[in-house]
């Protein structure tokens, strides 16, 4: 059963992500897989390039994040920071790490919320096509 | 000889008061099975262990069962150790991952009077805390980090306070993302297992989890005759040594801290307002991936 058909919580989440991504991406299309996994699909221009992202909720959802994928336009090879590089998955914090510490928060974070750590990844796309320097910094390890 | 097994401790915790009580212990790794010992050394009597692994030999240091039981389930030499102290205790186990398998959780949480979180996996943690929420049986959660110099311990009681998220909310455990020059190998397929992998001294681990046994204890005797003094706050730190970026100045640092409801939060307050669209509505206009 997925994680929005399994109880009342599943119910009123699901209307909860509907509701944040219509306050923040209203063009997005709630869409639906054949195995019955829920994304949203749509365009962003954070600079001047045009991408589109799809957020995939996971199997286990709300207990892990939503996962954001570069749909188009094809990547630079070399691009950095894509944990799937032929699907186009974005590093937007360190699994590991976040699986010690929490960087996700089902209790505050939704599919609006990585729409907007995508964002940050989009814009630090730009400068790297750019600078070839990604300008932020890695998330700390378990050893900082 | 069983008349007297309890002689030194009765007059604190008469193990009777324990009947019927059912503690669900999660994870009993280094820090889960010194907790879970400890408590049945206090007389409770009923415990279900959950684990998926097996001890190996990079566990023994610093775990209570050693090299006789190498290659066995954490959960099965656990049991052999709390039944070694407290013969009368029911035992059961259970070698799974409560990921894969949320409905077995369910089940074994519905009747539990206490469940104790060794767990080492944010998700996990989070799974827990909806389910537990849902049958309102309390938590105790219990972490060590930074190497175990230092860790935490903190409950959380169903309808009363904050629930996991809020705590890991008003933690602000995002707050240090941006700060490191350390570089991420994106092709080392055992990135994630080094990153979620902690060293650290089993001493230090186990006063964390002395700490937490502490808590389980007063959560369990609350309301019967032998309820302990309570203690300051919600959220308890502690600093097993002095750490050079200033989180702990010095040794066996304890601090207390209350930590408020987040009034927002998904999972605990979940917002009960009517939107524009029902569920129904919004399955009923699900577009079909192409």
């Amino acid at each position: 059963m997925a994680w929005y058909d399994k109880d009342s919580d599943g119910k009123s989440r699901l209307v909860l992500e509907c509701k944040a991504m219509k306050e923040v991406a209203k063009d997005f299309v709630l869409k639906i897989k054949s195995d019955g996994t829920l994304f949203w699909k749509g365009s962003i221009t954070p600079v001047e390039n045009c991408f589109i992202l799809e957020i995939q909720y996971p199997a286990n959802f709300p207990f892990d994040a939503p996962e954001v994928y570069v749909k188009s336009p094809k990547l630079p090879e070399d691009t950095p920071h894509l944990l799937d590089r032929p699907k186009q998955k974005l590093c937007l914090f360190h699994s590991g790490y976040a699986k010690k510490v929490g960087i996700y928060n089902p209790g505050k974070t939704t599919a609006a919320t990585m729409l907007g750590h995508a964002i940050n990844w989009l814009l630090c796309f730009e400068v790297w096509l750019v600078l070839k320097t990604w300008p932020i910094r890695e998330s700390p390890t378990d050893d900082d | 000889m069983d008349k007297l097994l309890f002689t030194r401790i009765q007059e604190i915790v008469n193990p009777n008061v324990f009947c019927g009580k059912k503690v669900v212990v999660i994870g009993v790794g280094s820090g889960g099975r010194k907790w879970a010992l400890s408590l049945a050394m206090a007389g409770v009597s009923w415990f279900v262990l959950i684990d998926p692994d097996k001890l190996s030999i990079e566990n023994i240091i610093r775990h209570i069962c050693g090299l006789k039981d190498l290659g066995c389930y954490k959960t099965e030499a656990v049991k052999k150790q709390i039944l070694n102290h407290n013969p009368h205790a029911k035992v059961d186990t259970h070698n799974f991952d409560i990921m894969d398998d949320e409905e077995f959780l369910k089940t074994l949480i519905a009747d539990a009077s206490l469940v104790l979180a060794g767990l080492d996996s944010e998700p996990a943690r989070h799974a827990l805390n909806r389910i537990a929420l849902l049958a309102k049986v309390p938590v105790i959660y219990a972490t060590t980090f930074h190497r175990a110099f230092c860790g935490e311990v903190f409950r959380v009681i169903p309808g009363k306070g904050p629930c996991y998220a809020c705590y890991a909310h008003f933690l602000e455990r995002t707050g240090v993302v941006e700060q490191t020059t350390k570089a991420i190998d994106y092709n080392d397929p055992q990135m994630d297992e080094k990153l979620s992998t902690s060293p650290g001294l089993g001493m230090d681990i186990e006063i964390i989890s002395l700490i937490a046994a502490k808590i389980s204890l007063i959560t369990l005797l609350e309301g019967t005759k032998y309820e302990m003094p309570s203690y300051p706050g919600n959220y308890i730190f502690w600093g097993n040594r002095p750490m050079e970026n200033g989180l702990v100045s010095q040794y066996f640092e304890c601090r207390f801290w209350h930590v408020p409801r987040n009034e927002n939060c998904l999972i605990c307050q979940p917002e009960k307002e009517e939107w524009e669209q029902s569920y129904d509505d919004i399955i009923a206009n699900l577009v079909k991936d192409e």
